[in-house]
């Protein structure tokens, strides 16, 4: 898991980020161990909500200094409006690792299949609005896991710095890679 | 005792201040434009509640400037949780104010939720602030920018203050050239551009 937590914060430090804001997540858990372990070379700064560590990539892209928020797609639909106003309007480019909770074709993933039927329902709401979610707000999207391309970061951020934008990589989870 | 004012606040942060920036929202961000003219403003109305993570984040990127964020009551309430992530990072550059009117201003002046005598200076204290003062006029603000200004924080500032008539905002200044440079895109970019041009020559 750490390997691969290092793996793609070296990829981020390729591209000139050394910023990660986190929001509760558990999909890209092993970037933030990675990130937040001493003299990784990256500040963390936790946020509580996802629309505040929006609202923080904004600020510190404000300073000079591009930034990569992880957060789940529950916190996606939150942070919409944040989305809209401050890295879209304001044409800011940062990645976004995504947690794509409720996969569809994986059927309720596989951290999820121990949980209710309940909770499977709700999981899987959660992975079909994923994907329409992001189209609506225009935000391009690479799919992060086993079968991604080597450079699929810096694919990513190539993109953002492109469209002047937020690009989002869909992380099922970092600790199945 | 007279209370402070939206204006008086904002005038005394022209007097004051250096090469800080300074980040104003909602009927802060309206105004602020017509008492300052410093390339280091940045004046924006969406999305509501940001500000204090906006200028947390500029915080962090930037450690030599000082950052100032004119918040609304309304709008703190709306992402209360900046005070803890701010004082968990606790840049000493960053002092967040609130214009405590008790309503939203910017809206129609609706009340807020919660209690009359709310204390948003008693929340940032127990969130862990390195200071947080309560001020309720021009003098006693007077007084608290001169601190927040010159040592090191963070600092938050609860400022209770009467409901400013928008009604003298009028269409001619909110979009007059000042205004608008200050504000929304151009002024991130702007304020952006300004604080690149500043690194590269520090």
């Amino acid at each position: 898991v750490a390997d691969v937590g290092n793996r793609i914060m070296a990829e981020l430090a390729e591209v000139d980020i050394h910023h990660l804001v986190s929001v509760a997540n558990f999909e890209s858990a092993a970037l933030y161990r990675a990130c937040r372990a001493e003299g990784s070379g990256f500040r963390v700064v936790e946020a509580c909500r996802e629309g505040e560590a929006v609202a923080i990539c904004a600020g510190l892209y404000l300073g000079g200094s591009n930034a990569a928020l992880i957060m789940e797609n529950l916190g996606l639909f939150e942070c919409l409006d944040s989305i809209r106003a401050l890295l879209v309007d304001m044409r800011i480019p940062i990645l976004l690792f995504v947690g794509y909770v409720g996969r569809p074709q994986r059927g309720a993933a596989a951290n999820w299949r121990d949980r209710s039927a309940e909770s499977a329902s709700q999981v899987l709401l959660a992975g079909r609005w994923t994907l329409p979610a992001l189209r609506l707000a225009d935000i391009p999207f690479f799919t992060l896991d086993s079968l991604s391309p080597d450079d699929i970061v810096r694919t990513a951020w190539s993109t953002a710095v492109e469209r002047e934008g937020p690009v989002a990589l869909l992380v099922e989870n970092m600790s199945l890679m | 005792m007279t209370m402070l004012t939206l204006p008086e606040l904002l005038s005394e942060i022209q007097q004051q201040r250096g090469d800080e920036v300074v980040i104003s929202t909602m009927t802060a961000g309206l105004l602020a434009p017509f008492y300052s003219d410093s390339l280091r403003d940045l004046s924006y109305t969406a999305p509501m509640g940001s500000a204090g993570a906006v200028g947390l984040g500029l915080a962090i990127a930037r450690p030599d400037l000082r950052v100032l964020v004119i918040d609304g009551d309304g709008s703190l309430l709306m992402n209360l949780g900046v005070l803890v992530s701010s004082a968990g990072a606790a840049p000493a550059n960053l002092v967040h104010v609130v214009c405590h009117n008790g309503c939203y201003s910017i809206t129609g002046e609706q009340p807020l939720p919660g209690p009359s005598d709310l204390s948003f200076s008693t929340i940032a204290r127990a969130c862990g602030w390195k200071s947080s003062f309560d001020v309720a006029s021009k003098d006693e603000w007077r007084s608290c920018l001169s601190i927040v200004l010159n040592e090191d924080g963070p600092h938050f500032v609860s400022a209770k203050m009467e409901v400013f008539d928008k009604t003298l905002v009028t269409k001619e200044m909110k979009h007059s050239a000042t205004s608008m440079s200050r504000r929304a895109r151009p002024g991130f970019r702007n304020l952006r551009q300004e604080l690149q041009s500043t690194h590269l020559e520090s």
